[in-house]
């Protein structure tokens, strides 16, 4: 599913990734816990492939990070799910086009089909009956469920979380995380970037698997 | 919701969030697209001066007392197969169309004799009525053995075609100079669309939106906008229209089909703006 093999990024002087060699197999639930400025996010624009590394190869699916063009990357990302710490919700739609933009970017125009699986997106994050609601009126988890539709909706057999309880209360985040379990029980693969070790140690509780990033390596297993 | 309708709807909604944008570069196309318009305007009613004029360029044949008839008609119908059509006017036609200009043949009494020669009218073909070619025609008419003298304003003529030339030298260098005006706005303009936008941009690309899906909506976005600009354009050239017309003179205003291709060339334009724009903005996803 995902591969780094010898991968390094470096940012001039500045080292984000250090030879890091590092595998995610299908129906993995991976936590990568660090502190800010580990180099969570590098690794998360490496597989999403905004980024190609400074040394190495990482692999996503059938996707080899070198020479991909504008088209191939576009591609790699419709394969996947992304779910954002501060949501990345567009303020001015209501959830189904929030929604309904990222089928329609898959190449899903027809009106049927895009309510039916909208619909099925929203009541798999319990949200059902708010396709007609703007972000501005919706809790913080609220709109992190409705960013976890807007990533699930394609079916991917990939979700990459990017500190997805950041901005919540301790609460929502709990529904947050049993939705990301949940989704993993139905068959995709989880990668979730997180700094808070609380979390991370109550994921790895919950059969998890657990990595640290420090100084820019890896280190398989840690306790938190 | 079609692809193009939820695209169309994309880049409406655009405009309209950025209304005082969009306004500025409809106002600035629009003034821009005016001159081009009142250039346009003036060409309209030259070429339509120009061609009742051009009816009027012929070249007339005078003939010699003594040319036989069979002559004259072997010239004619020669005339008739190169240049145009010919038309006879005898000794007597042409005296009694001068006595008629002058108002009475009480003068002409007096001169007795009727000095006036026959001659023939050739009104040219379309592709012969510039100055060169009249002056060509008219050489090779002047050496026939029965011509006495062959006359076609020829000065006249050649102020004629120098104001015509004159006249579509000038729209090229103004619809040129407009051309490049109206794509550098609609570039800017999207430029500074996708500035304010670039966080939407971002989400899209990251939820995998290709290069196509994220250039759709900018590029209608430009188009609308010139197309819009040109229609305001032709709604203030109606204005000035109704303005000068019957001072002095009076004015046609664009033909219908000048009036679509004046739409038709701005929105193409709209179109190469925002990929000159979208050429760098693409490059970043």
């Amino acid at each position: 599913m995902i591969r780094l093999t010898h991968v390094s990024q470096r940012y001039g002087a500045q080292v984000a990734l250090e030879d890091v060699n590092f595998e995610v197999a299908p129906g993995d639930f991976c936590v990568v816990l660090g502190p800010s400025g580990a180099g969570k996010t590098s690794l998360l624009r490496l597989l999403t492939m905004e980024a190609d590394p400074t040394g190495g190869q990482v692999q996503v699916g059938s996707f080899v990070s070198g020479r991909l063009g504008r088209n191939q990357r576009a591609a790699l990302r419709r394969t996947l799910g992304v779910v954002f710490e501060d949501f990345k919700l567009l303020e001015d739609r209501n959830l189904f086009e929030n929604v309904a933009l990222a089928l329609r970017i898959h190449g899903v125009w027809d009106k049927a089909t895009l309510e039916r699986r909208v619909d099925e997106a929203l009541v798999q994050v319990g949200l059902p009956g708010r396709a007609h609601a703007f972000p501005r009126e919706l809790s913080g988890g609220q709109k992190q469920r409705a960013g976890v539709a807007r990533a699930i909706v394609n079916r991917p057999h990939l979700v990459l979380a990017d500190e997805p309880t950041g901005n919540l209360d301790p609460a929502a985040g709990e529904e947050i995380l049993d939705l990301l379990f949940q989704v993993h029980r139905d068959g995709t693969t989880i990668l979730l970037a997180t700094n808070n070790q609380e979390l991370a140690a109550k994921l790895a509780a919950r059969g998890a698997r657990l990595v640290e990033i420090k100084d820019g390596t890896l280190v398989e297993g840690v306790r938190p | 919701m079609s692809r193009f309708a939820y695209f169309l709807a994309e880049a409406w909604r655009s405009l309209w969030h950025h209304r005082a944008l969009t306004l500025t570069a409809i106002a600035g196309l629009a003034g821009a697209l005016l001159t081009v318009g009142v250039f346009l305007l003036f060409t309209a009613n030259a070429q339509l001066a120009l061609t009742s004029l051009g009816d009027r360029r012929e070249v007339v044949v005078y003939l010699r007392d003594s040319a036989p008839e069979g002559q004259v008609d072997s010239l004619r119908a020669r005339m008739d197969t190169l240049y145009g059509t010919s038309s006879y006017v005898s000794k007597q036609e042409a005296w009694d169309e001068f006595a008629r200009e002058l108002g009475g043949d009480e003068l002409l009494k007096a001169v007795g004799e009727n000095p006036l020669p026959a001659s023939i009218r050739l009104r040219l073909r379309p592709e012969y009525l510039h100055f060169a070619a009249m002056e060509r025609i008219a050489d090779a008419l002047a050496g026939e053995s029965i011509v006495e003298e062959v006359r076609f304003g020829g000065e006249w003529v050649r102020r004629l075609d120098l104001f015509t030339k004159g006249l579509g030298r000038a729209n090229l260098w103004v619809a040129i100079a407009v051309a490049l005006g109206v794509m550098l706005v609609v570039a800017n303009m999207i430029r500074l669309t996708v500035l304010a936008r670039r966080d939407l941009i971002r989400i899209l690309a990251l939820v995998g939106a290709g290069p196509g899906f994220l250039r759709a909506p900018l590029v209608i976005e430009g188009v609308l906008v010139a197309g819009l600009a040109a229609l305001v354009a032709l709604g203030l050239l109606a204005i000035v229209w109704a303005g000068l017309d019957g001072r002095p003179f009076a004015l046609v205003f664009l033909p219908w089909r000048w009036c679509l291709a004046f739409v038709g060339v701005a929105t193409a334009l709209g179109f190469a703006g925002s990929l000159l724009a979208l050429v760098t903005v693409s490059r970043r996803h």
